[in-house]
């Protein structure tokens, strides 16, 4: 029985796994954080309507959306080069190709990726608050600056929470593929245990709950997140 | 004193303002009264440029707008001295009362929090709601929603006042009290323009009332003029119905 299937070894994969995890959470913060930037400058384009820039928006997020994130991280990891290579034959500029470590090409799919999905959830929530607010904070004289910082932005940010919350749960989880380019992350180290102690259904049965814990992690930190900032749920506070 | 001339504003094909001329004086309270969907909401909102007019002027004592040219420069300049109380209330739903009135003080004018907040206190104390300040508007009624947003509005020290429909979605246990409110405010000289269905509230507390149709003003006068030496036939018509209601 134990020839063919071994407990013990889901906790020998797990151990082996667990130095690994900061580079996923590394590559889940920064495309996150990138991601979040980006989607909201998208987002803005597409609520303002700016001519160009609202079309190319739209056309950016549709393509990121249609198209599979692994076809997208070979696209970063050949085509990044191949774009440093026609800058330095016409600008004469001596950037080297081969020393661009691997993690930077999944930094830069990952974050235009999430960048698309952010926009979205991100241009929803803005659309989704009261023309009335708008229009009272227009009628006491706010600028359109003032009025997306103190009105619409608070309120569009409660609506976005849960959206938000799931589109960085999808993102732990697809950085997995980013071991296609060679990167260790969990993945990564998983193939490497797995391929040296040939305990393959073992080890990722400790990979799937090791990314089943930390999704578990992040939707209690996005539901709380959610309970602060939502109004309705507020107490209120006597003042005597 | 505040003073309108040739406002015009279509929706498409629909031309809802046909070149309407109004001057308020400064301390005088004008009642625009008319037929849903005769322009008088509209118009009120072509003020502080809620609705862009396509043409006509705005001049607002010294500040002089031409509508068709408008740079955001002239309309902050038309919002700040001017304030609004909607139909709707639309207070801001993620603050509190006290913080929907400090707003404007603080982001706006730029006053400090503690001076902001002292004048926030009062005018909610003015308008009874001193036992409401940190409410949000979900947990306030409809006519404590509306004080909130006239306190708002008086806070900004506006050099009008321009209420569009103020009781309009009120329960109707709740119209008394607020129209009460906005009678003390009106005699203490605060100029204001006021577009009301509520014709008793309108003959009581203006010293102008405009009657409006088909997208001007089709007669105005004294409450008197209006009300009992009516003119002409539309405005008679007009008042029959909601005399009769």
């Amino acid at each position: 029985m134990e020839n063919i299937f071994k407990p013990s070894a889901i906790l020998e994969g797990i151990k082996g796994i667990i130095p690994n995890i900061p580079i996923t959470l590394e590559i889940a913060v920064v495309a996150a954080i990138i991601g979040i930037i980006l989607g909201f400058i998208l987002a803005l384009f597409r609520v303002k309507k700016l001519p160009v820039l609202s079309q190319l928006a739209t056309l950016y997020i549709s393509f990121m959306r249609g198209t599979p994130l692994l076809v997208q991280i070979f696209l970063s990891y050949y085509g990044i080069p191949v774009m440093l290579n026609i800058l330095n034959y016409r600008f004469g500029t001596a950037f080297s190709i081969n020393k661009i470590p691997n993690m930077v090409f999944v930094y830069v799919a990952f974050s235009l990726n999430e960048a698309a999905y952010m926009a979205e959830a991100i241009r929803a929530a803005i659309l989704s608050v009261d023309r009335k607010d708008i229009e009272a904070a227009h009628s006491i004289g706010m600028t359109g600056g003032q009025t997306m910082r103190r009105v619409i932005l608070p309120q569009a940010m409660i609506v976005a929470i849960p959206n938000l919350g799931n589109s960085v749960i999808s993102l732990v989880k697809s950085t997995s593929l980013a071991f296609t380019i060679g990167v260790m992350d969990m993945m990564g180290r998983a193939k490497v245990i797995s391929g040296s102690n040939m305990r393959f259904f073992e080890v990722y049965i400790g990979l799937a709950l090791l990314y089943w814990v930390m999704c578990i992690i992040i939707e209690f930190v996005v539901n709380k997140l959610e309970k602060k900032f939502n109004i309705r749920e507020r107490k209120v506070v006597q003042n005597d | 004193m505040i003073k309108l001339e040739g406002i015009e504003k279509s929706f498409g094909n629909n031309h809802v303002l046909r070149g309407v001329d109004l001057t308020v004086n400064t301390g005088e309270v004008v009642s625009i009264i008319g037929a849903s969907g005769s322009g008088k909401s509209t118009f009120l909102r072509t003020i502080n440029f809620l609705e862009r007019a396509d043409a006509g002027k705005i001049t607002l004592d010294d500040i002089c707008v031409d509508a068709a040219n408008a740079d955001k420069k002239d309309i902050l300049a038309l919002c700040r001295n001017t304030a609004m109380v909607f139909q709707s209330y639309n207070l801001f739903q993620h603050r509190t009362a006290l913080e929907n009135v400090m707003e404007a003080l603080t982001i706006v004018q730029k006053k400090p929090v503690q001076e902001a907040r002292a004048i926030a206190e009062e005018q909610l104390r003015r308008v009874g709601l001193s036992d409401r300040m940190n409410y949000y508007p979900h947990q306030l009624s409809g006519g404590q929603q509306q004080r909130v947003g006239i306190a708002r509005a008086l806070a900004i020290n506006p050099k009008v006042m321009l209420l569009d429909e103020p009781t309009s979605a009120l329960d109707p246990e709740m119209v008394g009290g607020v129209l009460d409110v906005i009678r003390s405010i009106a005699d203490q000289g605060l100029t204001m323009i006021i577009v009301t269905h509520e014709m008793a509230f309108a003959r009581d507390v203006s010293d102008r009332v405009a009657f409006f149709a088909d997208g001007n003003i089709v007669e105005s006068g004294t409450p008197e003029d209006i009300f009992v030496n009516t003119r002409e036939a539309r405005t008679k018509d007009f008042l029959k119905h909601m005399l009769a209601r």
